[in-house]
């Protein structure tokens, strides 16, 4: 059995590497206040996960999976909720994208604009074309997913179509 | 504007967490951990302390030389043993549930399932809960009035009695038909389309 020291290093290195993976999640799942909540959720997730580690795969296939599955199932728990907004708002924790200095607004604006077409996404999209996003391999996403290769191609294709709709719905 | 000119948008610095955010999320971790352990050990010590407490007393009694009569006294003995009964049966529900799921981390798809399984267990503890939790209301007369025969309540004891379980009874019944109704059959539905949305 794993202890906490053990667990503790390992999700401090895990989110040394990975937090750009929770980020995307949260955001691609989330919007406004609910992102506090999302992300809340998803770091417990993946501190209880880290026992269940085995160095079989990849680290980040790993928190890929347990991020994805916590947020697919993740439903806000209201009587917590206020309480979790609250603590983070009052210290000023924005998870929104930032600004960045050499590119500016206009490119900051883009970036919200893509995660607001893939929140209107079924949430199972919403995974596979962040995962795609992210660079994972088909064969990865199927893994993780637990769907055939070609299933995911298909899916992904499909998406790709609606979310450039919706772009040029939301743009013009 | 098409999805592919909004890649490298995806791929660039701000689309990166602030270090600063993360430690803080972190702390927030830290704090709700160590207050769901204090938690935990107070629901935990709480249960022990009062199952040690009643059957202890029972059984000090019996030992001490503490007159108690099997035939006449029997409802206050299955009384006590339904709890026991209904742990066991907990237990059972448990374990063949972590062998119908023993690979529920191999992919999100498995893990639905499973979650899917554990929900319709939680529904199925719910009403063997109710269900003896009502035996347990209709053994309350016979218990109490077993006691009065043999000389061990007062009939205003038996009356605080009455009127305390049945409250327990009520309070009881109403928060697990709201848990039933309002949180896992509706979580139940909302997982099943999930899991739904999986099929080609």
């Amino acid at each position: 059995m794993m202890n906490s020291t053990d667990q503790q290093a390992i999700f401090d290195s895990w989110l040394r590497e990975h937090a750009a993976i929770l980020h995307h999640v949260t955001n691609g799942f989330a919007s406004g206040a609910d992102r506090h909540d999302l992300m809340q959720e998803l770091m417990l997730a993946l501190w209880r996960a880290v026992p269940a580690f085995r160095a079989a795969s990849l680290p980040s296939t790993f928190i890929f999976r347990v991020t994805h599955n916590a947020a697919l199932t993740w439903k806000r728990a209201e009587r917590s909720y206020r309480r979790r907004v609250d603590s983070f708002q009052q210290q000023h924790i924005d998870l929104a994208p930032s600004v960045d200095e050499a590119h500016g607004e206009p490119a900051t604006e883009q970036l919200e604009l893509l995660y607001s077409a893939i929140r209107s996404l079924e949430p199972l999209d919403r995974s596979l074309v962040l995962l795609q996003l992210d660079g994972v391999s088909y064969a990865q996403i199927a893994e993780i997913h637990g769907l055939s290769e070609s299933n995911v191609g298909v899916r992904l294709n499909r998406i790709k179509h609606r979310l450039t709709a919706t772009l040029q719905e939301k743009t013009s | 504007m098409t999805f592919d000119e909004l890649v490298p948008v995806w791929r660039s610095s701000r689309n990166q967490p602030d270090p600063a955010q993360v430690e803080q999320y972190k702390a927030g971790i830290a704090s709700h951990l160590g207050r769901e352990y204090r938690e935990f050990l107070w629901h935990v010590g709480l249960t022990t302390a009062l199952t040690i407490f009643l059957a202890g007393g029972f059984v000090q009694y019996v030992r001490s030389g503490g007159a108690f009569d099997w035939q006449l006294e029997w409802a206050a003995i299955v009384f006590l043993l339904l709890p026991i009964g209904v742990a066991a049966l907990f237990v059972r529900g448990f374990i063949r549930h972590r062998r119908q799921h023993p690979r529920y981390d191999l992919s999100i798809r498995d893990g639905l399932r499973a979650l899917i399984d554990e929900n319709r267990l939680a529904r199925a503890r719910l009403r063997v809960s109710m269900t003896v939790l009502t035996v347990a209301m209709a053994l309350v007369p016979v218990v109490t009035y077993q006691l009065q025969l043999v000389g061990k309540q007062r009939p205003h004891e038996a009356a605080s009695m009455l009127a305390v379980f049945g409250a327990a009874y009520v309070v009881s019944m109403a928060w697990q038909v709201w848990k039933y109704r309002r949180k896992l059959l509706p979580e139940s539905a909302r997982l099943r389309e999930l899991l739904r949305s999986y099929e080609p």
